[in-house]
Parts: C-alpha cells; sequence; structure tokens
C-alpha cells in the first residue's frame, strides 16, 4: 500500500514537471536492455525507497528527467520560443469550457496536409517517416484546429503549440502489396514492367488534450487584449 | 516348349517345382538319349557345343554357365557319389539335434575366401590414420626449421634420414633442445655438418635421443667441439639449404609435410632445389573453409557474449522441436503411444527411443 | 445532452498506454555449405548479437537448413508468420530485411486511401435536422 501511494505522488510529481517544463518534442521509448536498466536505476536511486517499483511504473518518456534518457544517443530538440504565450481575454474565459469537454479532437497537419485525430487513431502515414524507430514518440505541435462536441478553437493560421498536447507513437512501418504497372508504347511488342512497394509509417495516437487556463498561467501565458485576428473558440451552432 | 528342347534336369541350373514333379513319372525323350548314349561319352551340350566349332577342340571352358545343378540333387546322388549320406540319416545320427533359430553360430557357406576377412569384423589393425594425424600442425617457419634441425642431426649420426618421421611430436623438453639449436647458414651443401648446437649439453642429449630413432645405433661424433657455437644464430632454417640429394629431399619433404599437417603439391616437390622454394610453394593461402555458425555461437556464448534472446542448434528445427517449444509434445506422444501408433522402444544410449511402429497390429 | 448507451467492450490498442512489439520471433535459417549463404553466415556471427541485443523483446532462433537458401521468418502476436528468403545478400541488406521483419505488424499488406483508422465514434455527432438553429441560405 505505501509503495503504491509512493509511486502515485512520483507519478503525480513527473506529470508536473513533465507540464512544467518545455516539453522533449520527441522521445524515444525504445525499451533496450541498457535504457531500461539506467532508467531502473535512475528510479532506484533518485526517487523510491521501493525497489520493488514494477517496470511498468518506470517514468514514461514524457518525464523530464535527464537520466532517463542516457540511453539514447539522438536527444530531441527541445523547442525554443521568443516571447511567452499570448491569451486573449475571451478565449481565456471561454477556454475551460473547451478543456472540459472530454472527448477532443485535433486537425494535426504534417507536411500541409491535414490529420484529423482522436486518442486511439491509428495512423498510417502516406510515406515513411525518416530516422524515427519502432517506439519513438512524436509530438505534433502544428495544429490547425482543436475542438470537442460543442466548441472549436481555430488558429488564425496555426493553433499555437503551447496551447495543446497530441502524441503519437510510432508502431512500426507497413508496406502496400506490390504493385505491377505495364508501360506499353504503340506497335511494340516490349512491355516494360514498373513495379512499386511503397513502405508507410504506422502511428497511434497516445493522447490528444487541451490544456487549462491554469496550466497556460502557471506555464507563463500572458493575458492580452482582444484583437481582429486572434485564435478564438466558436460555439456549435 | 516341346519337351524335346527342354534342358535335361541335370543341365538347368534351376527347375521349377511343376516340372520337378513330373519329372519320376514321364521319362523325357532326351532322358531316353542319355540312357542310349553310354555314361561315359559327353553330354548334350557338350556334343552342340563340338557339332558348332566343327570338331573337338573348341575353345574356352567346356560349359562356362551351367554347374552342378543345386536344385535336384537327389537325381545325380542316385547315380553318382553313394557315400554321402542322405538327409534323414543325419537327422536320426545326432539326437541331441535342435533346430536353429538363429544363424549365429552355423558353419557360413557360400562364401569366397576374400570375404572371410570381411566377416571377421574390424579388428584395430584396420584403423585408418592420416599421415601426420598424431602431430598438431605447425607453423611453416617453425616446421622448416625443425625438419632441417632433425634431418642434420640424423646426417650427422649417419643414419637412415626418413625414419625421422616415426617419432611424431617430441616430448617438450627435447623440443625446446631442438628448438635451441640451428642449421648455419655458411654450409648449405652439407647436411651433415651444418648443425650447431647451444652446448656440450645439448648436443649429448639430442645425440642420444637420435641415436634411439629407427635402427638403434651407438655413434659418437668426432670433434664435437666445432658443433658448438655460442653465437646467437637465427631461428629459421636458412633458404638455400640443398635439397639436391633426392634421399635428403624425401626426407625433408617427409618430416616437413608431417609437421606442417598440409600436402606438398607434387609440382613444388619437383621444381624445387632448395628449402626456401619449398616453403613459398606453401604460401599460397588455404581455401577459406565456410564459417561454423554453431560452433562459433556457442563459443561466444561461452564467453558471455551472447544476449540471452539467441537461441542455436546445430540440427534443423523440425515439427517435434516446434512442438516441444510450445508444451505439447508430451500430450501428442501420449496419445499416440495409448492409441498404439506408436511403440516405445529401448534403445542403448541414443537420443530417440521413440519408433513408428511397423505393424498395423496395435501394442499393448 | 444525448442519451449514451454502455460503451462495447474495449478494443486492444497498441501503443496508447504501453507498447508491445508486433513482432515475437526472428528465425534465422542458413546452410552452412551453400554459397548463397555466405553473407548470412557473416551475418550470424558478427551483426547478429548486437541486433538481438539491440532488440531484446524479441526471441531470436537460428537453426541451419541444409541444401536451401538462406532465410529469416518472423513470428508475430496475431499468429501470423513472414518470411523473407535472403540469398546472396551481403550482411548489411541481410539487417535491413530483418529490420523490416522487426517494424512489420504482422497483417497481411493491404492498400489502404485513407491514412486514419478510428475506432471512436465522432467527436462532434451526428448532423441531426431536427436539432440546432434554423439557416437560412
Amino acid at each position: 500500500m505505501f509503495s503504491r501511494s509512493v509511486l502515485r505522488s512520483l507519478v503525480s510529481d513527473l506529470r508536473c514537471t513533465a507540464s512544467a517544463a518545455p516539453l522533449p518534442q520527441r522521445a524515444c521509448l525504445h525499451q533496450t536492455a541498457l535504457l531500461r536498466a539506467s532508467q531502473q536505476e535512475a528510479s532506484s536511486q533518485s526517487s523510491s525507497p521501493n525497489p520493488d517499483t514494477p517496470l511498468s511504473a518506470t517514468p514514461r518518456a514524457q518525464t523530464s528527467q535527464p537520466d532517463a534518457h542516457q540511453g539514447i544517443k539522438k536527444q530531441p530538440v527541445a523547442p525554443s520560443f521568443d516571447s511567452p504565450l499570448k491569451v486573449t481575454k475571451s478565449l481565456m474565459s471561454s477556454l475551460p469550457h473547451l478543456a472540459g469537454q472530454s472527448p477532443h479532437y485535433v486537425v494535426a497537419e504534417l507536411h500541409a496536409r491535414p490529420y484529423l485525430l482522436t486518442e486511439g487513431d491509428h495512423i498510417r502515414l502516406p510515406f515513411l517517416m525518416p530516422n524515427v524507430k519502432t517506439g519513438d514518440i512524436l509530438r505534433f505541435n502544428r495544429a490547425s484546429a482543436l475542438g470537442s462536441r460543442d466548441f472549436t478553437l481555430k488558429g488564425s493560421q496555426h493553433v499555437d503549440e503551447r496551447l495543446f498536447e497530441c502524441r503519437v507513437r510510432v508502431t512500426g512501418v507497413e508496406s502496400e502489396p506490390l504493385r505491377i504497372k505495364e508501360k506499353t508504347k504503340r506497335r511494340q511488342r516490349h512491355t516494360k514492367t514498373a513495379k512499386s512497394k511503397h513502405r508507410y509509417t504506422i502511428m497511434r495516437v497516445m493522447d490528444v488534450r487541451i490544456k487549462t487556463p491554469e496550466e497556460l498561467l502557471q506555464e507563463g501565458a500572458v493575458v492580452v487584449e482582444d484583437t481582429a485576428d486572434a485564435t478564438k473558440i466558436e460555439a456549435k451552432s | 516348349m516341346r519337351p524335346s528342347m527342354r534342358l535335361p534336369f541335370r543341365e538347368a541350373l534351376y527347375v521349377c517345382s511343376n516340372c520337378r514333379s513330373e519329372a519320376p513319372r514321364r521319362i523325357s525323350p532326351l532322358a531316353r538319349q542319355i540312357r542310349h548314349y553310354a555314361s561315359d561319352s559327353p553330354s548334350v551340350l557338350e556334343r552342340t557345343r563340338s557339332s558348332l566349332w566343327k570338331g573337338n577342340k573348341a575353345p574356352g571352358p567346356a560349359d562356362p554357365y551351367t554347374g552342378e545343378s543345386q536344385l535336384v540333387p537327389g537325381a545325380e546322388k542316385g547315380e553318382g557319389d553313394l557315400a554321402a549320406p542322405a538327409e534323414g540319416e543325419e537327422l536320426q545320427d545326432g539326437s541331441a539335434y535342435v533346430q536353429a533359430q538363429t544363424w549365429d553360430g552355423l558353419k557360413r557357406i557360400g562364401h569366397t575366401k576374400e570375404q572371410v576377412w570381411k566377416f571377421n569384423g574390424r579388428s584395430p589393425v584396420d584403423e585408418y590414420e592420416r599421415f601426420g594425424a598424431d602431430v598438431t600442425p605447425k607453423p611453416i617457419p617453425a616446421a622448416a626449421h625443425q625438419a632441417a634441425v632433425e634431418i642434420s642431426l640424423m646426417a650427422m649420426l649417419g643414419k637412415d634420414l626418413a625414419s625421422v618421421s616415426e617419432i611424431g611430436e617430441h616430448y617438450e623438453q627435447i623440443q625446446e633442445l631442438i628448438d635451441g639449436c640451428a642449421v648455419g647458414s655458411s654450409e648449405t651443401q652439407q647436411w651433415n655438418t651444418g648443425l650447431r648446437f647451444p652446448d656440450q649439453q645439448t648436443m649429448e642429449a639430442l645425440i642420444f635421443v637420435f641415436n634411439q630413432v629407427g635402427v638403434q645405433t651407438e655413434k659418437t661424433i668426432e670433434s664435437p667441439e666445432t658443433f658448438i657455437s655460442q653465437e646467437k644464430t637465427s631461428a629459421e632454417a636458412p633458404r638455400d639449404l640443398s635439397l639436391a640429394d633426392p634421399v635428403v629431399k624425401f626426407a625433408f619433404i617427409k618430416r616437413f609435410s608431417q609437421l606442417t599437417g598440409r600436402r606438398i603439391p607434387d609440382a613444388a616437390i619437383t621444381s624445387s632445389t632448395t628449402v626456401g622454394e619449398i616453403i613459398a610453394s606453401l604460401s599460397t593461402a588455404l581455401k577459406e573453409k565456410p564459417i561454423n555458425v554453431s560452433k562459433k555461437l556457442a563459443r561466444q556464448a561461452s564467453v558471455g557474449a551472447l544476449p540471452p534472446n539467441i537461441q542455436f542448434s546445430k540440427k534443423r528445427l523440425s515439427k517435434g522441436d516446434e512442438d516441444e517449444s510450445l508444451g505439447r509434445k508430451k500430450a501428442i506422444y501420449t496419445e499416440l503411444i495409448r492409441r498404439g501408433l506408436i511403440v516405445r522402444k529401448q534403445r542403448g544410449n541414443k537420443n530417440r527411443t521413440i519408433e513408428k511402429a511397423t505393424g498395423l497390429e496395435p501394442e499393448y | 445532452m444525448p442519451v449514451k448507451g454502455i460503451r462495447t467492450v474495449t478494443a486492444a490498442r497498441n501503443g496508447v498506454g504501453a507498447f508491445i512489439l508486433q513482432c515475437k520471433r526472428l528465425d534465422f535459417h542458413y546452410c552452412n555449405f551453400g554459397g548463397s549463404s555466405r553473407g548470412m553466415l557473416a551475418f550470424l556471427t558478427q551483426t547478429l548479437p548486437r541486433f538481438a541485443k539491440e532488440n531484446p523483446q524479441i526471441e531470436i532462433r537460428v537453426s541451419p537448413r541444409h541444401q536451401k537458401h538462406p532465410m529469416i521468418k518472423g513470428q508475430y502476436i496475431n499468429g501470423n508468420e513472414k518470411s523473407i528468403c535472403v540469398r546472396n545478400l551481403e550482411p548489411e541488406d541481410i539487417l535491413k530485411k530483418a529490420m523490416i521483419l522487426k517494424d512489420a505488424s504482422g497483417d497481411k499488406l493491404k492498400r489502404t486511401k485513407k491514412p486514419i483508422t478510428s475506432l471512436n465514434e465522432s467527436v462532434r455527432g451526428i448532423w441531426s435536422p431536427y436539432h440546432g438553429d434554423l439557416r437560412g441560405v
């Protein structure tokens, strides 16, 4: 019982730190033996008086603990912002309604293509994403719209990435069945067969979350007066 | 077939049961013919043969194909050898006659002399061992040096040079002594004077040892001081040591091949006249052997360099292995045995104790 | 607020919480003497230990198959099996093939046109003519 409560507090701590700190855009949860060992070591050294922490409860990739990433060579690039997030008063007032209404969707953009995502969706990108490995966690930071059943937050161009969190996990690479196209020219018996078998990255949406005003203020958002082209929340009519 | 065309019984190698039963009832015209001729006159085949060859001087053996017919021995026994006892008499004589169930212990008949060797089975004498199998292979320079030293020593003692190869591998102490010696590079033509020992003791020991090789002798060396040199000579055999003498060449190549464990090509043997040329002929790389994966992986596993999720096997994995890994092999086999489709056999120390039943009848 | 029915049983969505690699076993088959296995032999002795160390969740079995081309077989959690023949390939190429099997989901290859498949019901609900404001054209 004691260990469980300790664990819970630990996890909640981690969540707080995770949301407070600048988030790693891409974190690798590749469970290599080395990494796992280092994680276990780190957790047993730093935090817990309970050495029997189950493996599933080891901090996930959201943690900003530097120890957890020792085994990974390539570190994700942390986003750098020159100015704090500016939120208009009207947005601040209506944001709790949007954030409170539970299932959310996000229209995330990747290479200028919109993907309407909800939690648990299965994505098969129309291309093979380079430099990702199976098990990697990516964060989509460009969205044109966020929404719930009755409210929609539309960006003037894009919604600021500090307003929401959308994480996806790379679950593997799939390929299509071999396509054979016969190319012929007129008055010739020769046929050229063109073969293609593309490979696609497959992903799973881990979470879609819209931050509450309190979280935004905690992260250092600045409330400003309304302007014409600011992001707005529209109610469903 | 008309009866007249039939071969008489005594000529035919095989007579079918029908003919055999018919034989006493009906006397064939041929038999009548035989009776007609005197008993010492030639047989039908012999007469046909002589008529074919037009004269009495027919070439070759009289009748290469037909021997004495063994299938109807009774027919001949009546006329011929009366001394041989009939089968029934033999049975009555031996009162302790037991009918044999197997052929073990019975007298073997119907084999040639050469086959006797085969029946006797393997004996330790028949074991074959490759030439040089009792020697751990040495690198080429070391082997050349050792062969040169040994043959020089044998030449000094005036013994049969090729008998060095009888030694095989030396004891460690003697090997060290041999390694300490050197063949001088100044006298490359004379094998019996080129050897240099580091000290007197070594020389005496080696001469004692090599006197035992082959035919034992008690030869001593005159003026032993000349063979001792304090200066450190190179541990390699001089490359221009002459192999012009065929006796020396044969002995050297035999010993060299034994020590290196490699076959020396004939072309190299005939063309080379010095030790250096022989060594040069062996410098070509041996054909690469394919990697033995299971051996290599086993070696890595023994060091601990292999992660625990790798399994490897020497043999091909079969359906049975798959069943075993899934844990259902036991269930399958108990059920098969229960139904009598498989009979459990006890064999010595072989792994397979289960064999498919040959008979259709289930055994319980 | 519309009345919501009782939700159906949860469907497995690998990767939402925990992520389990779909490939559970890789079988490497080789021939000791065949020339087409030359690259495979080198791969098994040199590259494979590192590959296995990087993927501890995959069981790796190495076994010979005489007089056959070398082959990699992948077993997946959904019970499927995928195999790739790696005859005459160099060790680096064989590693690529092994990675293909490792990353595959084990499903049959399909051609899909939509990038997203969702088990969730629509977030914004189904449009109804009886609800909402009237709108003029």
